[in-house]
């Protein structure tokens, strides 16, 4: 057996990180149960999706007014209304005004040049976009119908987020713990003595990413069996993320624009691909906080302060983050929204213009690969000044 | 008086010790035997760590585990690994050891003040022991082990990790606390008890083996231990005991009932009889 | 004693104790303080403190009319420093009844953001003390409220019955507080944090308690020693008196803030405000204050207890911190944060019906206290038929 595998070994033999995994997926599993009532009405649009189509033309119209009425006198009530609008449905991208928006956010930001500069460049992008659906009429998509934009917010919002969440903290505590492992069981005068000594905390690290990713793949794998288990995605797979059902669901607090906000991704994403994408995007973060973990383990020595100044640093970024948007100071807002701390807080509008939670075009992909670049560099670093460091015994 | 009667302690399907009786009165005694024999269980037993499977263990014929504290309070225990916390000073160490031993303040104040002098830390009182060397941290250790002036003290593996004059200072420093009290030594260190032990108790496949002084135990292969010089074949009957540098050349020491060519009869040692009779095969 | 000390010097560590600093403070600025700052910013705030000065907790008939007269003299104000913005001048807006129709008619928005800012400040001084007023008079009148209304039907029997006790009370005494709803529901916010924060300060100082000692392999001097596995006892001991000294230390903190909003002046007035929330308890502010407080330290004591417990099944700080993270989620973010959201206020379920039985939030802290202070008796119990092997 290499060494790689007697590293996971070592973490497969830690009794307590099953048990934190089997809670994290019960838990989603709560948190998808407390969402039925939104299931059952995104599974009849899903159902209404799958026998008409996506895109809503004459042809959907006339299938939807042919469907057999609702059940209950609020229901057919519901779906009389809903035919209504789908009948005068038009697509608002065609009439889409980036200039309102920009003079809004340039007023908003107005007192710093540079976000403001920024933001003004990133919204002319937002434009082409919306230009781009509107010729497509990605707009024109049911997807799920009136419930999209409040099953997407379950999903991207609190499901994806806690699924984002459990994997960073086992990341972070499995890094910590192989990091830890010799020290604790007093063999690194042993294992540093010999031909690999100090190389091993390579392996750990490398181990310790790679079970991160493992563990988030299979709390994903597992969690999401039970999302579509519950949730029937077949009439929506292919809807796309610009449908005007899907409109508004960037982040609720961001009051810098009051107007109509489309969900305008950077790439055609339909509902499946843009899933796909997150759950990408979050195993990359994953990996991120977990390197991030391996410099603080490796500079520290210690797991529990190390764990403690993760907790500082997200804490920190979150909180200077939250105070200087409450303050309205940009200048410092405007970097500390790079900091992945900043991103594991907008799940809701990955991909998106992000409202004024972002700065450029795929800020959050941009920040993710940054942050693996400087969590990668760091950590060599870092191993380099361990394998200068006396061991500790 | 401490008593061991029909101690046997087992972990599932395997026995640790079995059917072990022994005596301990005032002097030193040693646990000789090596490693995985039952020194450290017995040790365990003795200091309540772990309970006895059967049997029982009494101080003056009252039960240890019944007489709880009363027997903890006369108990002074260094362990093989011995635990510390490195931020603290011994002075702050031992004041949290006088803590656990319910030692009012003022008197552990002085306590603390002459076990520091006894074991040669009084200039590092003050100074962090995760700067310690091996060596003065066991010496925390057994300032520890007699911070309440027991009349039953057990060390186990004091000596690890000493360097020679180190250990000579324990021996001479278990010598001057022996006179009054029992002190029962677990150690593979032979040359550690030879000079000490009054007492040498000796354990086989989990079984007391002996509890005999120990020139009793040397006695046992008097005219059978002999010396030839290295290289010599070794024959039916006979078990290479050690080797070692003689005035002339290497030597080897031979176990065997009758003398071998070439051999000089040598008085067997305490090393000499723990050699054989834990050699492989020995009935 | 002197043992129990020293354990508490174990536990009090300066390296933890910073980093719970730098934590407590960033916390601070993520949640509370934009919550604590709400208080002082409710509606007709300043105006309820002038009032209970002069008049005492509740507005009663004899001073109703007295209050009419204030509002005249608010009205005059108004129109007075109408005068001083020139650009509500220019549009038209002379006094009260110019400004009324400029925002009916939309014209009031089209004037310069900043005069529009002077000005809607101006009217809210004005607008506060009409609610207080309207408050009493559209209550007192006996039409008002919800044992008139159709949505009654969708409370439990127990919080229709609780709903019709206060608001005929109401009426039959001719009283109401003068405190505004949202000053009880923020100041119950600043009680949550508060308590979050506690839980999480308590769960990182204690987690390490026993784990410490097993990783230093100290154990077994102190189960030789003459207190022997007692020893736990002490420790456990020590580990509650710290949950309870650092959450005085957090309540110490978080109180100045709290008190420099100024709403100590309101401690004697009725919880119930006429509108908002409906109280299970016939509590001042002062004493829903206090009960918060009390909650408070049930809560950070029984994070302590089931810290120290969980504690000593864990062989090192990774395993105790994956112990030390459902347990902060469980009692400080979801039982905590839903036991003092809204506490003793009848809370209307999502689904129909109360969901809050009277005292459920008493009982669920009561509840976990007992469950953890009993853990840490099964803990001293375990220690002594445990095996240091």
């Amino acid at each position: 057996m290499n060494l790689l595998t007697y590293e996971w070994r070592k973490l497969a033999g830690m009794p307590a990180l099953w048990a934190f995994a089997a809670l994290c997926f019960l838990f989603n599993c709560v948190l998808l149960y407390a969402t039925m009532w939104t299931c059952r009405s995104f599974n009849e649009g899903s159902a209404i999706a799958s026998r008409l189509g996506q895109r809503v033309d004459a042809d959907f119209i006339a299938g939807f007014a042919r469907l057999p009425p609702a059940e209950t006198p609020e229901e057919r009530k519901e779906q009389d209304k809903l035919l209504d609008f789908l009948r005068q449905m038009d697509d608002p991208l065609e009439r889409y005004d980036s200039a309102a928006i920009r003079q809004s956010y340039a007023g908003f930001l107005g007192v710093s040049p540079l976000p403001a500069a920024l933001m003004d460049w990133k919204l002319q992008h937002v434009a082409l976009r919306a230009e781009h659906f509107a010729r497509t009429g990605a707009a024109m998509d049911f997807f799920a119908g009136p419930v999209t934009l409040e099953a997407n917010t379950v999903i991207y919002k609190y499901f994806f987020k806690a699924l984002l969440s459990e994997g960073v903290v086992l990341g972070v505590l499995s890094m910590l713990f192989l990091l830890d492992y010799e020290r604790n069981s007093r063999t690194s005068a042993a294992v540093c003595a010999s031909r690999k000594g100090r190389k091993l905390w390579r392996t750990k690290v490398l181990a310790g990413v790679t079970a991160a990713l493992a563990l988030y793949l299979l709390l994903a794998v597992l969690s999401f069996a039970v999302f579509f288990a519950l949730w029937d995605w077949s009439g929506v797979w292919y809807a796309s993320m610009a449908s005007q059902f899907n409109t508004g669901i960037f982040n609720q607090s961001d009051l810098s624009y009051d107007g109509y906000r489309p969900f305008l991704p950077w790439a055609d994403f339909t509902a499946g691909s843009y899933l796909l994408a997150a759950a990408a995007l979050g195993a990359a973060l994953t990996a991120v906080f977990t390197l991030l973990t391996a410099i603080s383990g490796l500079l520290i020595g210690n797991a529990y302060a190390s764990a403690l100044a993760m907790v500082i640093f997200v804490a920190g970024n979150w909180a200077v983050w939250y105070t200087s948007y409450m303050q309205g100071c940009w200048a410092v807002f405007a970097p500390l929204s790079f900091f992945p701390a900043s991103l594991w807080d907008q799940t809701l509008g990955w991909f998106t213009d992000g409202g004024i939670m972002y700065f450029i075009p795929w800020q959050e992909t941009f920040v993710t690969a940054l942050w693996l670049v400087l969590g990668g560099g760091g950590t060599a670093l870092a191993l380099q000044r361990f394998n200068r460091k006396d061991v500790r015994i | 008086m401490l008593s061991v009667e029909h101690v046997t302690k087992k972990y599932g399907g395997f026995t640790a010790l079995e059917d072990v009786s022994l005596t301990f009165t005032p002097g030193v005694y040693g646990l000789l035997a090596p490693n995985g024999a039952g020194k450290t269980t017995l040790i365990k037993m003795l200091t309540t760590l772990i309970f006895p499977t059967s049997g029982q263990i009494l101080w003056n014929g009252e039960d240890i585990h019944a007489l709880d504290e009363t027997y903890r309070g006369l108990l002074g225990y260094l362990p093989q690994e011995f635990g510390y916390y490195p931020g603290y000073t011994p002075r702050q160490f031992l004041r949290y050891a006088s803590a656990l031993q319910c030692i009012p303040r003022r008197e552990a104040e002085e306590r603390i003040d002459r076990l520091l002098r006894l074991v040669g830390l009084e200039d590092a009182a003050n100074k962090k022991m995760r700067q310690f060397s091996g060596g003065m941290l066991q010496r925390v250790g057994i300032a520890q082990a007699m911070l309440n002036e027991p009349e039953l003290l057990i060390l186990d593996e004091p000596t690890a990790g000493l360097d020679p004059r180190e250990r000579v200072r324990f021996r001479n420093l278990i010598h001057s606390l022996a006179s009054d009290r029992t002190v029962i030594l677990s150690t593979h260190i032979v040359s550690d008890i030879e000079t000490i032990a009054g007492q040498i108790v000796m354990f086989r496949d989990h079984r007391l083996y002996c509890c005999d002084s120990p020139s009793a135990v040397c006695a046992r292969f008097q005219g059978k231990v002999f010396e030839v010089p290295a290289g010599t074949a070794v024959q039916p009957g006979q078990f290479l005991l050690s080797e070692r540098q003689g005035e002339h050349g290497a030597v080897v020491r031979l176990l065997c009932d009758a003398p071998p060519e070439g051999g000089v009869p040598v008085t067997p040692g305490l090393e000499d009889a723990f050699l054989a009779i834990y050699r492989e095969g020995a009935e | 004693m002197r043992l129990f000390w020293q354990e508490m010097r174990k536990i009090w560590r300066p390296g933890i104790l910073a980093a719970l600093v730098v934590v407590g403070v960033l916390f601070y600025f993520l949640r509370p303080k934009f919550w604590i700052e709400r208080i002082s910013e409710t509606q007709s705030f300043d105006h309820s403190l002038m009032l209970v000065d002069r008049y005492g907790p509740v507005l009663t008939a004899g001073v109703r009319p007295e209050l009419d007269s204030m509002y005249d003299e608010i009205v005059a104000d108004f129109d007075r420093e109408l005068k001083n913005i020139p650009e509500a001048v220019e549009a038209g807006i002379t006094d009260l009844e110019s400004y009324l129709a400029a925002e009916r008619d939309g014209s009031l928005y089209e004037i310069d953001r900043r005069a529009y800012t002077e000005l809607w400040q101006l009217f809210m001084t004005v607008n506060d003390f009409g609610i207080i007023t309207g408050r009493y008079d559209s209550h007192i009148d006996g039409t008002f409220g919800l044992r008139n209304s159709p949505h009654l039907a969708g409370y439990t029997p127990q919080a229709q019955a609780r709903i019709i006790e206060l608001e005929e009370a109401e009426v039959r005494t001719g009283t109401i507080s003068f405190m505004d709803h949202f000053v009880p529901e923020y100041t119950a916010d600043w009680g949550r944090y508060l308590t979050v924060w506690s839980v999480l300060s308590v769960i990182l100082l204690l987690s390490p308690t026993l784990v410490r000692d097993r990783l230093r392999r100290t154990n077994a001097m102190q189960w030789t020693s003459r207190r022997g596995r007692r020893v736990v006892r002490t420790q456990t001991a020590a580990a509650l008196a710290s949950s309870l000294l650092l959450a005085a230390v957090n309540l110490a903190l978080y109180f100045i803030p709290f008190a420099q909003q100024g709403s100590l002046p309101l401690w004697d007035c009725p919880i119930y405000c006429g509108s908002g929330g409906m109280p299970w308890f016939d509590w001042t502010y002062g004493q829903f204050i206090l009960m918060l407080i009390g909650m408070h330290f049930l809560f950070a004591l029984a994070a302590g207890g089931l810290a120290v417990f969980l504690s000593q099944f864990s062989s090192n700080y990774v395993p105790m911190l994956l112990k030390a993270v459902p347990l902060f989620l469980t009692v400080g973010l979801a039982v905590a944060n839903w036991a003092l959201s809204d506490p003793f206020f009848i809370r209307k379920s999502h689904y129909g019906g109360a969901d809050n039985p009277k005292g459920i939030e008493l009982a669920c802290a009561l509840l976990l206290l007992a469950v953890s202070l009993g853990s840490c008796v099964w803990t001293c119990i375990r220690q002594k038929n445990q095996e240091l092997i």
